[in-house]
């Protein structure tokens, strides 16, 4: 009896290590097989290619499916974050509406407890509402909705949310932009299974979960504004209605009776001229 | 009062507040504990306030940066050219109540729907000192005690001899001085 657990002790850290050695046997290969490869392929080419062709793909097929809808209602729960001076970074909960209809309207809905506004585009101009203030302001907008994105964003300041989604009509931008991407995994977000990509370009890093059944609709995005070292967050949980009939005048803003007319300042015109 | 009735009153207070915590969906316990305490409506008010249920919500620095809610789409990356062009000559015209809008950003401030100008006004209190303010700067906020005035169909804020209007930069409802329209 004592014999027997003296050797039990003797052998037992033996064992151990044999244990070990034969756990991490197969992983030295593996780690060897992988090195191997990607020295191989550094070799071959003067860079290892940044963007996965799969990540691509999946964009691909989620503009393609986009670009069909000739309308559609978006629900989106979100999260902003603001930065402090400090670096302190604050975060918000929020949620967005988008009514669309090609090629020239769409509405926008943004709540949350220190901002809503709502931006029109009706085919000829864009209103900007701010409910709580009563205050509206309006420009004259270009014909399509890619155009109208792009004046609204240069000419007078003003994001609208998740514009990405709504700018396959114009170009592949979402495409072309990011430096290096790849497949994260699989996943399922709010019952949706999904596949989740990653990508990286100027001024921020993006996150996007795209549904692996039926239309390839991003079920979720997330947005890292990297130019600041705070490094805040858009998050945002979308649900999509595709082809929904929506009235014209859905898309007209409608003043009310105490609602006040103020003008918006129109960057470009107080610019200098350009060069 | 004897022992007992003492002890009878505060298990009856006890007993009414749980009451009120279960039933009451909008239980709200320091209006109870105000009243049971002897704290005046003013001072609950107060409370109320510094805990962020008056209103206030005015930061207490400014905002550098705020997340991009597009990949592509952002202005937040046009914002150092914007906030050279155009602008910069924003003056702050309020010492005590830090108005200067113009953070690093300049054009944007997510804050402002608690930047209520009457209710702002409300809020701060007399020890501000109005100079006149520059014609042409920006301001988030207005000066208290100033009234609103439509002058044809435009709206304008008279802080005794500074005339503001609003306007928005960005998606930001700011003020701008103006010359005195009248």
């Amino acid at each position: 009896m004592a014999h027997r657990s003296i050797l039990t002790l003797a052998v037992s850290p033996l064992l151990v290590i044999l244990a070990l050695f034969a756990f991490l046997a197969p992983f030295d290969a593996a780690v060897g097989e992988t090195t191997g490869a990607g020295a191989g392929k550094d070799a071959a080419a003067a860079e290892p290619p940044a963007i996965d062709p799969d990540a691509v793909e999946a964009l691909v097929a989620m503009s393609t499916d986009l670009r069909k809808l000739s309308s559609f209602s978006l629900h989106a729960d979100t999260t902003s974050e603001l930065v402090l001076e400090d670096g302190q970074k604050l975060q918000f909960q929020g949620a967005l509406d988008v009514k669309l209809r090609r090629p020239d309207r769409f509405v926008v809905t943004m709540k949350s407890e220190q901002k809503s506004r709502d931006v029109f585009y009706d085919g000829k101009a864009v209103t900007i509402y701010a409910p709580q203030k009563g205050f509206y302001a309006s420009f004259a907008a270009p014909a399509t909705i890619a155009a109208t994105i792009d004046k609204a964003r240069d000419d007078f300041a003003v994001e609208i949310p998740l514009a990405d989604l709504f700018t396959f009509d114009k170009d592949d931008r979402i495409i072309k932009s990011a430096k290096s991407g790849f497949v994260v995994g699989d996943e399922v977000i709010n019952g949706t299974p999904c596949v989740h990509y990653a990508f990286r370009q100027a001024h921020v890093d993006w996150q996007i979960w795209i549904a692996s059944e039926g239309p390839a609709y991003p079920a979720k995005i997330v947005i890292t504004t990297t130019d600041d070292p705070s490094m805040p967050q858009y998050v945002a949980y979308l649900a999509w209605k595709p082809d929904t009939k929506i009235s014209s005048s859905d898309f007209t803003f409608k003043p009310g009776a105490k609602d006040v007319n103020i003008s918006i300042v129109n960057l470009a015109a107080a610019a200098p001229a350009k060069q | 009062m004897t022992k007992s009735a003492l002890l009878t009153k505060s298990s009856f207070i006890a007993l009414t507040v749980a009451a009120l915590m279960v039933t009451s969906p909008a239980f709200n316990f320091s209006q109870i504990s105000g009243a049971l305490l002897g704290v005046s409506n003013a001072d609950a008010a107060r409370v109320r306030a510094a805990r962020g249920g008056g209103g206030g919500h005015v930061p207490r620095q400014n905002v550098r940066s705020n997340s991009a809610k597009s990949i592509n789409n952002s202005a937040a990356h046009r914002a150092s050219n914007i906030n050279n062009r155009t602008i910069n000559n924003n003056v702050n015209i309020n010492k005590n109540v830090n108005v200067n809008v113009d953070h690093h950003n300049g054009w944007d401030n997510d804050w402002d729907d608690h930047y209520h100008p009457i209710a702002t006004a409300a809020a701060v209190t007399a020890t501000v000192a109005v100079t006149a303010a520059v014609v042409g700067s920006i301001v988030n906020t207005i000066p208290p005690s100033c009234s609103n005035v439509m002058i044809g169909n435009m709206l304008y804020y008279q802080c005794g001899s500074s005339w503001y209007q609003p306007q928005y930069v960005g998606t930001s409802v700011t003020y701008i001085v103006v010359p005195p329209p009248r």
